[in-house]
């Protein structure tokens, strides 16, 4: 009888093991669960996929490679990622400001880079690896990406143009927010080097009211092309952020960005 | 006859002669006895005879009989609290009648004003008065100026300190404005019908409030003290605005309760100042209710019931960039009276209290086109202000003629006020802004007001407050917003604030009296000056910011008065010092933004003089005022102090009729700030008023006059943005009173 009662445990208990087994494979923590899967390839026995967080709009946009061996399912966290953005507008192509992810680990199983798409219009896009170990490979995509107000292109002082791109905020609230831009210029069609040496001020107004607001910090260089610093927004309404790019005390280029809270 | 029946014998004929059962031969003495301050009768009073072992006592409608043969006397007036009097009366056979004032024994920190001059004393100098609002109330306190912003809702200074720096009760009971731009006033939430007195504190010496400057506290009006019924209606007309002005009241009273309900509605159209100038859109309308319910609980102990609506409309301010389209505030306390039966423990009361002041203002009405500041927008804003409290007060009687008050004070602000800028161009976002974000403030104090007799003549009375205040806001979107003019401070404050205060009196001989009074005090910031946000301030053209770190004001003052009461002369005389440490004002932070900071030290000084000189039916009257602020922490004089103010009046009392013609002279003040605010220079005036009141009968009484009789245009000091004043202004007012005593 006893025995009987021991046995029909068993399957419970075999139940039970098995439920706290096998995290090896099904990593708990998923750095992929907010973001949306643009596009996946398979290439030299690898899963190419890329990951974006918001829809492909003119701006900073953010991906996310993830790498892994289509059999095994394991994750690969050594590779040299390259974003290539390309616009074809008939008569000439062009390429984007292009931020590849640095070094070539991955952080938490992810590639991390961005682009800045310019303009509005159709690009494609094509996302090289090489594990530098036999395996390379890529995936590519097209992208419809949205008109927004959030890159300027201004000529500088020096004749040469320049992109400024606003980063944050995205969500601005009434109060201090993060304040931050990419600075780029346009070397060629297919070059956009980061624009690393110039003093960044920012002044705050309300078109309407004619004020502005105290406390603002202007951004600082931060690494490649971005500056950081900080705005505030008084109250909700119609905002709009001048920014001057300075070198050498002088003036480079300004422009101006409209944000409403 | 026995040893013991002869004693029987003589106490016999001594209870018999004592009962006054030989009345033959004797006359009658009848009295009455009143507080001489608020003019209520007293009950208990002793009266004893100094010749002899005769006496008696006041009853509940503070009469006295007694019955004497004719002869000299001296009546000795005596009771707790009171300076006691002695009065000769020399009996001669027919009846005689008494009316005795007592003077409360207790140094009086206040001066009060009565508003129906309720005798006709031709000493009383409230008999001239045609009150229209409070602010007429105000007026009568030489150190006390008006600062103007409408033809409505003045906002009281007292010796050139203002807003938060004073503090403004209704019965003891603490209210608030709820207008970010300061257009309400507490003062302006109460009518002179729902008030018996206001008792003005000039210096902070009287710590049942906390301030720095002094305090205002209304007394509201009792039901009538003599059972039965009286109503009084009056209704009034003013011609520099077309004011109509109605009001009324009636009170009732019976063995164990009491009622007393009154109304007023007053309507303006905009007014002229001098010079038949029209000041447009500062026209306004007003009602009032109140209701005063007493119940006797038992014959120790009494609860009232009190309410007061104020309510107004369209009420316009030609000196600032918006009209107040409405205010409403109700105002309620429950009282709970208690005299228990011991020498030593003789009052006892508490209070609870709430009252909401809800503010509408906007510019609507205004064209924002050509508006300077912020053009092509309107900007409707809201304010509410609640205040709740409760008040536990008990006097003891250490000794004979000592007292000391134990009180403990608790009250809770609850304010919000919003405001959103919506543009006349439909391209253009709305803009939104909390101004005051969910402020809850918490203040709970301890006052011990305790006054001995230090010699047979010096008195002394000794004043020690603690405070304990907290206060927080508690909404995101101001919070946020504020936070990025703070930089790490956190908007919580909790502060302990002790104050002390000491008054020497010293009664020189029987019309003189001297005093002396020193104070250390504290005041919280007032929640505007600890979390405001973007409040536009059109004087100097900044946005101002509140900021939850600053330090309570403190100040050192003194006070030295001199008080005389001849036959027919009658002076009193103050001189003070104030210095002020961590004076709050603002400090510039960027071209379009100033944020409140402590400075280092301010200092004001001055002094106040009023006299009156009688000779039969006329009376010779005059006042002086003068402050003088300077800020030691910019190096310039402290803005909205008033120049030196003159008065100078003739009156002259007939038989049912009075006639008075009155100076106002200001001086020039061309002492002003430049740095902590933009002020200028104001030039001297000179102002005429002719007043008279004739009785028509027993009931009826006709009020009429002439203020500014010259018609001057001119603007006081503390006008913002210059405003004038009314021009010549014709009233006429006819008041009825009714009374039907119903004696049991």
């Amino acid at each position: 009888m006893f025995l009987k009662f021991i046995l029909s445990l068993l399957p419970v208990v075999l139940l039970l093991a098995g439920c706290d087994n096998g995290n090896d494979s099904n990593d708990p923590f998923d750095p992929t669960a907010d973001l949306t899967m643009i596009n996946e390839a398979y290439a030299s026995g690898t899963l190419i996929k890329v990951y974006a967080d918001k829809q492909a709009e003119v701006g900073y946009n953010r991906y996310y490679v993830t790498l892994s061996d289509s059999l095994s399912g394991k994750s690969i966290d050594r590779a040299l990622v390259v974003f290539k953005p390309m616009m074809d507008m008939g008569t000439m192509k062009h390429a984007a400001p292009v931020e590849n992810p640095q070094g070539m680990q991955a952080e938490e199983g992810l590639f991390r880079g961005a682009v800045t798409y310019i303009m509005a219009g159709m690009w494609s896009m094509k996302v090289e690896f090489d594990d530098q170990n036999g395996r390379s490979g890529a995936v590519s995509f097209m992208s419809d990406v949205a008109a927004t107000q959030h890159v300027k292109k201004v000529t500088g002082s020096d004749s040469l143009s320049y992109f400024i791109t606003l980063v944050e905020p995205m969500a601005p609230k009434v109060g201090m927010n993060d304040f931050s831009i990419c600075v780029n210029y346009k070397q060629n069609m297919m070059s956009f080097p980061e624009v690393t040496d110039v003093g960044v001020e920012i002044e705050p107004t309300m078109p309407s009211m004619g004020h502005g607001s105290p406390n603002n910090e202007n951004p600082q260089h931060s690494g490649g092309a971005h500056y950081k610093g900080k705005v505030n927004f008084t109250m909700s309404g119609d905002w709009q952020v001048a920014v001057t790019l300075k070198r050498n005390g002088n003036i480079l280029a300004q422009t101006a960005f409209d944000i409403t809270l | 006859m026995g040893k013991i029946m002869r004693k029987i014998i003589l106490i016999f004929i001594s209870v018999i002669l004592s009962s006054g059962l030989l009345y033959g031969g004797q006359t009658e003495i009848k009295g009455l006895v009143r507080d001489g301050l608020s003019h209520k009768p007293l009950q208990g009073v002793n009266i004893e005879i100094k010749e002899g072992n005769k006496g008696s006592a006041t009853d509940d409608t503070g009469h006295f009989t007694l019955h004497l043969s004719p002869a000299a006397y001296t009546l000795v007036v005596s009771h707790i609290g009171y300076h006691t009097r002695y009065i000769r009366v020399d009996l001669q056979g027919e009846r005689q009648q008494l009316q005795i004032d007592l003077q409360p024994a207790v140094i009086e920190q206040k001066q009060a004003i009565t508003v129906y001059g309720a005798q006709n004393d031709p000493l009383d100098k409230n008999r001239d008065k045609w009150l229209n609002s409070t602010d007429d109330m105000m007026r009568r306190f030489e150190g006390v100026t008006l600062m103007r912003r409408a033809n409505f809702a003045l906002e009281p200074s007292i010796r050139g300190l203002s807003y938060g720096q004073i503090s403004t009760t209704i019965d003891g009971m603490k209210i608030f404005h709820a207008c970010v731009d300061r257009m309400d006033p507490a003062t302006s939430y109460v009518e002179v019908e729902n008030l018996d007195r206001l008792e003005v504190s000039k210096g902070a010496y009287d710590l049942s409030q906390s301030s720095v400057g002094g305090s205002l506290n209304f007394v509201t009006r009792d039901p009538q003290s003599l059972p039965g019924w009286s109503s009084e209606s009056e209704t009034g007309f003013e011609s520099a605005s077309a004011l109509r002005r109605l009001r009324g009241e009636l009170s009732w009273r019976g063995r164990h309760q009491a009622l007393r309900v009154s109304m007023s509605l007053k309507k303006a159209d905009s007014y002229y100042a001098g010079d038949h100038t029209l000041i447009a859109r500062s026209g306004y309308s007003k009602q009032n209710a109140a209701v005063k319910y007493m119940i006797d609980l038992n014959d120790r102990s009494r609860l009232t019931l009190n309410y007061i609506g104020d309510f107004a409309r369209d009420i316009g301010y030609p000196a600032l960039l918006m009209d107040a389209t409405r205010t409403i505030a109700h105002i309620g306390s429950i009282k709970y009276e208690w005299n228990p039966a011991l020498s030593w423990f003789p009052k006892f009361n508490t209070r609870i209290y709430y009252n909401q002041i809800r503010h509408w203002m906007d510019d609507y009405g205004r064209d924002v086109r050509q508006r300077e500041v912020m053009a092509d927008m309107y900007m409707p804003m809201y304010g509410v202000a609640t205040t709740y409290g409760a008040i536990v007060a008990a006097t003891f009687l250490p000794g004979r003629d000592s007292f000391l008050k134990l009180t403990l004070d608790y009250y809770r602000l609850n304010s919000f006020a919003d405001m959103k800028m919506l543009s006349i161009f439909p391209d253009v976002a709305p803009a939104y802004i909390v101004n005051i974000a969910d402020a809850r403030l918490d203040n709970l104090a301890l006052i011990a007001d305790y006054t001995i007799p230090l010699t047979e003549r010096w008195r002394l009375r000794s004043n020690v407050r603690l405070d304990y205040a907290r206060r927080d806001i508690y909404d995101e979107f101001g919070k946020n917003a504020l936070s990025a003019f703070w930089s790490d401070q956190g908007s919580f404050m909790e502060q302990v604030l002790p104050s002390g205060s000491l008054a020497l009196e010293w009664p020189a001989d029987a019309e003189n009296i001297l005093t002396w009074s020193l104070a250390a005090v504290q005041r919280m910031p007032s929640h505007m000056e600890s979390y405001s946000f973007f409040i536009y301030n059109l004087l100097d053209g900044y946005f101002y910011t509140g900021n939850p770190g600053l330090k309570p004001e403190a100040s050192l003052q003194t006070d030295m008065g001199w008080k005389y009461r001849g036959s027919s002369l009658a002076a009193d005389f103050s001189l003070f010092f104030n210095h002020l440490n961590n004076y709050i004002a603002g400090r510039w932070q960027s071209p379009e933004f100033k944020i409140y900071e402590n400075f280092s030290g301010a200092d004001l000084y001055g002094f106040e003089w009023n006299g009156s000189y009688h000779v039969k039916a006329l009376t010779l009257a005059g006042s002086l005022a003068y402050t003088r602020g300077y800020n030691n922490a910019l190096g310039e004089p402290l803005p909205y102090i008033p120049p030196l103010a003159t008065t100078v009046s003739f009156s002259y009392t007939g038989s049912g009729w009075w006639l008075q013609l009155r100076m106002l002279h200001n001086a020039a003040q061309n002492r002003v700030a430049d740095k902590s605010t933009r002020e200028d220079t104001t030039p001297a005036f000179t102002r005429l008023d002719l007043r008279g009141r004739y009785h028509l009968g027993e009931a009826w009484e006709i009020k009429a006059g002439v203020e500014n009789l010259l018609d001057s245009y001119y603007h006081e000091h503390l006008s913002i943005n210059n405003l004038p004043s009314p021009g010549r202004n014709f009233y006429l007012g006819l008041n009825y009173r009714w009374q039907r005593s119903t004696e049991n």
